[in-house]
């Protein structure tokens, strides 16, 4: 279990750590005995088949399933027990598989309450939330980011599809979050949405740390550096990217389940 | 002493007239998601159907038929008629049986009036029996009776048939039993009626415990409603053990605080629901 | 025809201005027409709909809907009237019947909050049939089926309120100032975090919110306008009893906020106007009121799923578009009985 060491000055505690994680339902366990370390800064990617624990992983990690057992250190500090939301608060980040936006709020409404959701703003009553004119320009700027400033106006449920992953993407990075999950950015992306896509998360703060679920090879070897194997919830191989690529078991895994 | 005796009998026969209730209810909800708010309305309307049943024929047995088969074509009615085209939609359900309810209401009020009206249960029925010390009328016998059989009828039609299995798979996981195939239309149809039936035959059993006036709807409904809450929403033992506990504090209740009667019903409520927000055997999905 | 439409829609912002103007202008007219009938009529849509307006904060903005609504309604009207009966001068008598509204909504939404949207409505129904209950059976308190009576109306200085006349403006100034806090507060970022919270609470939670807390806040704050709509009840009719918190009176209030339109704070009220002139009016000719009230709530149900308010604002932006002008760019979401708990068993 080496994490790759991509920062130079050194030794301080890995973004993630996590330590003999498992979750289980009921008799199945979906993630076994997971560890793995991701050193700040780094762009780590978890392939696996369907069905190998990604997501569930992902939801240990963000507090939204507890761990059944195991550890899971956010920048040094144990966060096994904490809730989903003061993970957030300690610089988590996460986006979905399956698009979870605002549907019924438009493009605006989505943004700003993200932009909010850190702030003490979010409790404020009398004042109408347009005002609030640092926020707008955070509102703004993530628009551009983006790409979506010409949709602000619109509701989120009439986006394209590729545009609702830009919008997942942006309301984790509205948090401004020192480690980002992101869970399949470019499941269901058209080829040219790919490359967009690709773009935006190559154009993400280099200080930003990246834990990736991802199925589409290409866009996993640009932008990670090292990759976590799963299979049937255990990790089954570690290492660089290239090095991965090349793993007969790894290759295995994929045709043999057909994914 | 005796008198406590005396309260927890009441208790638990009023308990039993609350299962018939709150059965069907929570048998609706964990299959269909549906809270059906006419429930209280079933069952004054199947017992003003058992009662004017009895006053033609005098026979107590068709009361219970004719209050049964009557809400039963009501369940059909209400069911495939409004409810069908709003399924899937919890609180748009939950709006339409309420507007149904109150057209109930108010039509049996435009019917039978304002008085109270009661079923005298015939024969060896009207009279009472002698447990040690304590006399007990045999009509409260033969409500905790039924509840007990249709409880024991329900276990098995869930656990033994294949009706069961469906129903039981379906309060589960919704989705699987699309994908088995099941006709769901004639499932949801069929609890429905089950619901409705219960409720009906509680309706004429219940116009010779408590008598029936307008307003026993709402009030016999929030009573299921405790029941089913305290229980936990979709859950058949949640119903026997809620219907237990809010049939005994009710009657604890009114017999040593009765001006708040209430209140001793809905405190007990409260603390359980902070300490499990699901109910007692409810399951933390809902 | 056109033009109108097309200058409505082009200076959206004016012509909400313009329309506020023109309400306040009929609110104000009101007692000037002699008619004591219209006073009274118009005490009651400004109390009923001041009561549905609270109520769609928290149904309409945060999706739970309450069937317990009219309790708070309940226990500022009886806290006054106990006041009084018990020799609380008004503003005391006030004061008590506001903490009993606190006190209440806090301990309700200790519960109410912790459970799901469906298990929700349920537990509101069964805690309005609490306070119903109450009513009825702890006479020492309540007065039981009797009711209570409520002796005396605020007075301002040197203004009288005793008169229904002087009184109209003191409850029209009173729920104009709610109407515009709670017009603040949906359009706040509290407010927004609520609709968030509507459409989707789980990830509410991963952007941070505590999600809990903030319905707990869109709860009591509901509630405390409830009652303070129940308080302007009390000294309106001057007498409360069990009767205008039962299961039916639940119902209509939440039948105002869906007849009306949801999560549009306007419609709650249109649809009090609606309810309320209905009441006095269609139950001269048909003597059956309730079994109405329940034809009125399946209809909307089935047909009418965006409430009177949204229908007409997508009239409007059909006519808009009919001639040729952009569709006025409003707050785009009106909640329709669709997005509320579609997934209620989740």
């Amino acid at each position: 279990m080496t994490a790759p060491k991509r920062t130079t000055d050194g030794a301080g505690p890995a973004a993630l750590r996590l330590a003999g994680v498992s979750r289980r339902f009921g008799g199945v366990t979906a993630v076994s005995q997971v560890t793995l370390d991701v050193a700040p800064g780094a762009r780590h990617g978890i392939i696996g088949p369907n069905g190998a624990g990604k997501t569930t992983l992902f939801n240990v990690i963000s507090g939204e399933l507890g761990a059944s057992e195991g550890r899971i250190d956010l920048f040094g500090k144990d966060i096994t027990k904490l809730s989903p939301r003061h993970r957030v608060e300690m610089g988590l980040g996460r986006t979905y598989q399956i698009t979870r936006t605002f549907g019924t709020l438009t493009v605006r409404e989505n943004l700003t309450l993200a932009v909010n959701g850190l702030k003490k703003a979010k409790f404020s009553m009398l004042r109408s939330w347009k005002s609030y004119q640092a926020q707008a320009d955070d509102v703004q700027e993530l628009a551009e980011r983006f790409d979506l400033k010409d949709r602000l106006n619109n509701l989120a449920s009439d986006l394209s599809h590729g545009e609702l992953r830009q919008l997942e993407v942006a309301l984790a990075i509205a948090l401004k979050p020192s480690l980002l999950l992101l869970d399949e950015p470019g499941a269901g992306l058209s080829p040219g949405e790919r490359v967009g896509m690709r773009a935006l998360l190559k154009g993400l703060p280099q200080d930003l740390t990246l834990v990736m679920i991802e199925h589409d090879m290409e866009l996993v070897r640009d932008v990670v550096e090292s990759i976590h194997v799963l299979h049937f919830g255990k990790v089954v191989a570690a290492g660089k990217t290239a090095s991965i690529q090349s793993d007969e078991r790894v290759r295995e895994i994929y045709l043999g389940s057909g994914g | 002493m005796q008198n406590f005796i005396q309260q927890s009998l009441n208790g638990i026969t009023y308990a039993g007239l609350l299962f018939l209730l709150g059965s069907g209810f929570t048998l609706i909800f964990g299959l269909m998601r549906i809270v059906n708010l006419t429930h209280g309305a079933t069952y004054l309307l199947g017992g003003y159907f058992g009662y004017i049943t009895m006053q033609a024929t005098h026979n107590f047995a068709l009361a219970l038929i004719a209050g049964m088969a009557s809400m039963a074509v009501f369940g059909v009615l209400l069911e495939r008629g409004l409810l069908r085209s709003l399924r899937g939609r919890p609180i748009p359900e939950l709006l339409l049986t309420m507007g149904v309810a109150f057209i109930m209401g108010d039509l049996a009020l435009a019917a039978f009036g304002g008085n109270p009206v009661s079923v005298h249960m015939p024969g060896i029925l009207d009279q009472s029996s002698q447990l040690g010390r304590i006399t007990y009328p045999n009509s409260r016998f033969l409500i905790l009776g039924v509840a007990v059989l249709v409880a024991l009828m329900l276990y098995l039609l869930l656990g033994r048939t294949r009706a069961g299995a469906m129903i039981r798979a379906g309060v589960d996981n919704r989705e699987m039993v699309s994908a088995l195939g099941i006709d769901i239309n004639r499932l949801f149809t069929a609890v429905f009626i089950l619901g409705t039936v219960l409720a009906g035959l509680a309706g004429v059993l219940g116009a010779s415990l408590l008598t029936l006036y307008p307003g026993a709807d709402s009030e016999i409904l929030t009573f299921a409603l405790v029941v089913v809450i305290v229980g936990g929403l979709g859950s058949l033992k949640g119903a026997v053990v809620g219907s237990l506990v809010v049939g005994l504090l009710d009657n604890y209740g009114k017999a040593y605080f009765p001006d708040l009667a209430y209140f001793s019903l809905f405190a007990p409520m409260v603390l359980i629901l902070l300490w499990r927000p699901q109910g007692l055997f409810g399951k933390a999905g809902n | 025809m056109g033009s109108l439409v097309r200058l409505v829609s082009r200076h959206g912002r004016a012509a909400q201005i313009g329309g506020l103007v023109v309400v306040v202008l009929i609110c104000l007219a009101i007692p000037q027409l002699g008619s004591s009938f219209y006073v009274s009529l118009g005490l009651s849509v400004l109390i009923y709909g001041l009561l549905a307006m609270s109520l769609d904060l928290l149904a309409g903005y945060t999706g739970l809907v309450s069937l317990g609504h009219a309790s708070f309604l309940g226990v500022g009207a009886y806290g006054v009237a106990f006041g009084l009966s018990h020799g609380l001068d008004v503003y005391p008598a006030i004061g008590l019947a506001l903490g009993a509204v606190a006190v209440t909504a806090a301990v309700f939404g200790l519960v109410a909050v912790r459970v799901k949207e469906i298990t929700f409505v349920i537990l509101t129904l069964a805690l309005g049939q609490l306070v119903w209950g109450l009513a009825f059976r702890w006479v020492a308190v309540s007065g039981g089926d009797n009711g209570l009576p409520v002796a005396g109306r605020p007075s301002l200085g040197p203004i009288d309120l005793t008169d229904n006349g002087a009184f109209y403006y003191f409850v029209l100034a009173i729920v104009m100032a709610c109407a515009a806090i709670l017009w603040a507060i949906v359009h706040s970022p509290f407010g927004l975090s609520l609709q968030g919270i509507k459409d989707n609470e789980a990830r509410m939670r991963t952007l941070g919110y505590n999600v809990v807390l903030h319905k707990y806040l869109a709860f009591t704050i509901s509630a405390v306008f409830g009652g303070v709509a129940g308080i302007l009840f009390a000294f309106f009719n001057l007498y409360v009893s069990p009767t205008m918190i039962d299961f039916n009176h639940n119902g209509t209030v939440v039948q105002m906020a869906v007849v009306g339109g949801l999560g549009t704070l306007w419609g709650p009220v249109l649809g009090a106007i609606v309810i309320v002139l209905m009441q006095q009016f269609v139950s001269i000719y048909i003597g059956r009121w309730v079994t109405l009230l329940g034809i009125i709530f399946v209809v909307t149900v089935l047909f009418a799923r965006t409430g009177l308010w949204g229908g007409l604002r997508s009239a409007v932006r059909r006519l808009a578009v009919h001639y040729g002008a952009e569709p006025p760019v409003g707050p785009a979401s009106v909640a329709t009985l669709e997005t509320l708990a579609t997934e209620g068993g989740q």
